[in-house]
């Protein structure tokens, strides 16, 4: 028999968007500190998570609360003499940090308080021969770090730094059967690599060499009958898909290709009405990250457009950021 | 943490054929199995064990490849796992029919096999007629197996795909020496090879080598004589007496097709409400246009919405490209009219007619036209009356066009309206019947 993993929802589970929970509950994770348990053994995406809250934050209204200048203060802290910029104080520098620090930079309008052209010249070093982008000096190759790289550039305004042509041709290269991308030529179509492949292609100006019918199916294929999304067939669904599923198919002008108001109601069932937050599925442990990704596709799908403001599909940042700093890529629509 | 014990090995292994480099070897390899078996999917510990192998003149391949088969026994998804096992093989110079052997037996003992799946599309490229009869074979037999496992019917999907033509469309322009092609995946120019014309090579310049694209564009020395064959990346395309472009959507129908789809029509009487059979009828109209007579398509796409409610636009859509197969069918003009047929949306085969001149689109319900606009570089008129456009600003994506009308559509913005009047490539522009109010009008 094959197997339909899904998940059930409860009548019980929450309905409504609960703001304030949320709010709360961001708030009170920002301001953790060294005598926490979590907040020790998450050292190792400490400016992840700090991007996680705040562009939440942001999303909800809610980001007076947060410390702006402790974190400013915290991100100079983590940039090394290579420009390239770490979790935390004692790690060692990664492009999945040092964009994670530019976003969070970019939503403060603080770009000015690192060494920018340090970065800059961090991320065009890890630039390989064919196109990839390796995360750090240990050479792991991935497309996130595509993403990460050309993101992070083009946040900074310094796309000049690195070959376009070469890092379009990997990214091509690392398309496949389904439409979809892995993250290294030959690797499985994986729902964030999707998301992080149409990113880079949107922001180079080049989402036309993408298959948008066969990936847009493969994508709407990801909802489930309980309305969630998966990653990948045979999945259990996740709320984190709920952004890069959807993110992906609003970049390629094919949001309407799954059904809202089941996905809307999955993602409201993974709050957690105690205290606040968002989990991977409904009646689990809420987090950070799930609540960002949740809160972001409910931006996606237009709920209450007067309490979540409006994120935008390439940089999951808040659109009127990219507004302010004018950089607002061309997405595919044909609707 | 694993960055540290990289640094460490570094400094501390000087000579790789040491009794010492040999111990520390073991370690990293034991402490990397521990790590995995607690946690399959670290991506810090499959990287430090690639790693340390490439630092190690002698690795034990046979081993790393039991490793990767007792850790698939466990979870057949793990990408982590699937990609160490192309790391291993090209290391270590693994023959393809081991691994397509592998991944057949992973199919035949186990039902979540999208990995394996996918693994052999990549290592089945590129295909002869045989292997794609057996592979036809192998997915059938899976899909008779489990009509509901959607990777077999996936599989499916990309092998009839898989038989198409590179070059979908194609424009020659001998007495002036152009050449268009319209690629099925993007490319760059440099990856197609020498072009012959008439079985004589042509020296073609590209206008842009450096990028994929999936229109490639190039000048040549112009020919005299009548163009018949035009053979490029191994295939070659005939030209009719006179004629300069060709749709090449359609693949031949064999008997191998047909035999398919007689099995999934036998499988749809066992199994009515079986979504993958309907649909993969629909894509094997579409991508061979079967002969009508035969199937009902427009029943079968009822049926798919009535079962499948979560995915109706996708379906809408999926309607659209039927009409639009229908009314282009076997036209290989410049000039095409598609009016009147309810078209909300755009796609195959319209997107692969390189060589159009003319197309009315007019009558229809589209809100964009966006498909068009990087795959129609000769496009000269282009008509768009009675439809639902808000906005016309990305038509100037269109190198080529001279003539436009959009009248009765939705443009409420007179800035738009006035930048095209003012575009110098246009010689007609017709826009009457739009509500477009000027930017500085007052709101009532």
């Amino acid at each position: 028999m094959a197997l339909h993993k899904d998940v059930i929802i409860s009548k019980d589970a929450p309905k409504e968007f609960l703001l304030e929970k949320h709010v709360q509950f961001l708030t009170a994770y920002a301001a953790k500190g060294d005598e926490d348990y979590e907040f020790v053994i998450t050292e190792y995406l400490r400016m992840n998570g700090i991007y996680w809250c705040l562009t939440a934050l942001d999303l909800v209204g809610g980001l007076d609360h947060a410390d702006k200048k402790g974190i400013v203060e915290f991100i100079k802290q983590c940039q090394y003499p290579t420009g390239g910029i770490s979790c935390s104080q004692r790690c060692d520098p990664h492009l999945l940090h040092s964009l994670s620090a530019i976003q969070v930079l970019t939503l403060f309008d603080a770009l000015g308080e690192i060494d920018v052209d340090g970065v800059a010249s961090f991320v065009a070093g890890l630039q390989q021969e064919d196109g990839s982008f390796a995360g750090d000096e240990w050479g792991e190759i991935d497309t996130r770090f595509s993403f990460c790289a050309i993101a992070c550039l083009s946040l900074i305004n310094r796309l000049d730094v690195v070959n376009i042509d070469a890092a379009v041709d990997f990214i091509v290269r690392c398309m496949n059967f389904d439409g979809g991308f892995g993250r290294c030529p030959g690797s499985e179509s994986h729902s964030g690599q999707i998301y992080c492949c149409l990113g880079t292609l949107a922001i180079l100006g080049k989402l036309h060499l993408v298959d948008a019918d066969a990936l847009g199916w493969w994508l709407c294929e990801r909802q489930l009958p309980s309305g969630g999304l998966n990653g990948r067939p045979e999945k259990l669904p996740d709320v984190c898909y709920s952004w890069w599923v959807l993110a992906s198919l609003k970049i390629i002008g094919r949001l309407h290709w799954i059904d809202k108001d089941k996905l809307v109601r999955y993602i409201l069932a993974c709050q957690d009405d105690e205290t606040g937050g968002i989990a991977d599925r409904p009646g689990d442990m809420a987090d950070p990250f799930h609540t960002l990704f949740g809160v972001a596709g409910l931006s996606l799908m237009g709920l209450l457009p007067n309490e979540i403001k409006a994120i935008n599909p390439i940089f999951c940042m808040p659109e009127n950021v990219m507004q302010r700093i004018r950089l607002q890529p061309k997405l595919l629509e044909i609707v | 943490m694993w960055n540290i014990r990289k640094r460490l090995w570094d400094r501390l292994v000087i000579d790789p054929e040491s009794e010492e480099a040999r111990k520390f070897y073991d370690n990293e390899v034991q402490m990397t199995a521990q790590v995995l078996r607690s946690n399959p999917k670290s991506y810090g510990a499959w990287k430090h064990r690639a790693w340390v192998q490439t630092k190690w003149p002698n690795p034990d391949w046979t081993r790393e490849l039991s490793l990767c088969g007792k850790m698939l026994e466990a979870d057949e998804r793990n990408f982590h796992c699937w990609d160490y096992r192309r790391f291993t093989c090209q290391q270590s110079n693994a023959s393809k029919e081991s691994e397509l052997k592998f991944t057949r037996d992973k199919i035949a003992a186990n039902f979540s096999n999208f990995s394996s799946w996918h693994y052999r599309s990549s290592l089945l490229q590129p295909m002869d007629d045989k292997q794609f009869e057996e592979e036809l074979s192998l997915v059938t037999n899976a899909m008779f197996t489990d009509p509901a496992d959607q990777s077999a019917w996936l599989y499916l999907r990309w092998l009839l795909q898989s038989r198409q033509n590179r070059m979908t469309g194609v424009y020659v322009d001998k007495a002036n020496g152009k050449i268009l092609l319209r690629v099925a995946k993007p490319m760059k120019a440099d990856q197609l090879g020498p072009v012959m014309m008439n079985e004589k090579q042509v020296d073609i310049t590209w206008n842009d080598n450096a990028s994929p694209n999936i229109v490639l564009e190039g000048t040549f020395p112009p020919i005299d004589e009548e163009l018949c064959t035009l053979s490029v990346a191994g295939e070659c395309i005939q030209f009719k007496e006179g004629q300069s472009f060709v749709l090449r959507y359609r693949t031949d129908f064999s008997a191998v097709v047909q035999k398919t789809l007689q099995n999934i029509e036998e499988l749809l009487e066992l199994e009515p409400d079986n979504k993958w059979c309907h649909l993969s009828i629909i894509d094997l109209y579409l991508l061979y246009q079967l002969p009508e007579c035969r199937v009902d398509l427009r029943e079968k796409l009822n049926r798919l919405l009535q079962f499948d409610p979560m995915r109706k636009e996708y379906y809408n859509h999926l309607g659209n490209l039927m009409r639009l197969s229908e009314a282009i069918a076997s036209s290989v003009s410049t000039s095409l009219s598609l009016r009147g047929l309810s078209l909300s949306s755009l796609g195959a085969p319209l997107t692969h007619m390189v060589f159009l001149e003319k197309l009315d689109l007019s009558n229809n319900n589209l809100t964009s036209v966006e498909p068009l606009l990087s795959c129609m570089p000769r496009l000269q008129c282009l008509v768009l009356d009675h439809n639902q456009l808000r906005s016309i600003r990305a038509l100037r994506a269109l190198p080529s066009l001279c003539e436009l009308s959009v009248c009765h559509n939705e443009i409420d913005s007179a800035d738009e309206i006035q930048a095209m009047q003012e575009w110098p490539q246009l010689t007609a522009f017709n826009f009457e019947g739009n509500p477009e109010k000027s930017s500085d009008s007052v709101a009532q």
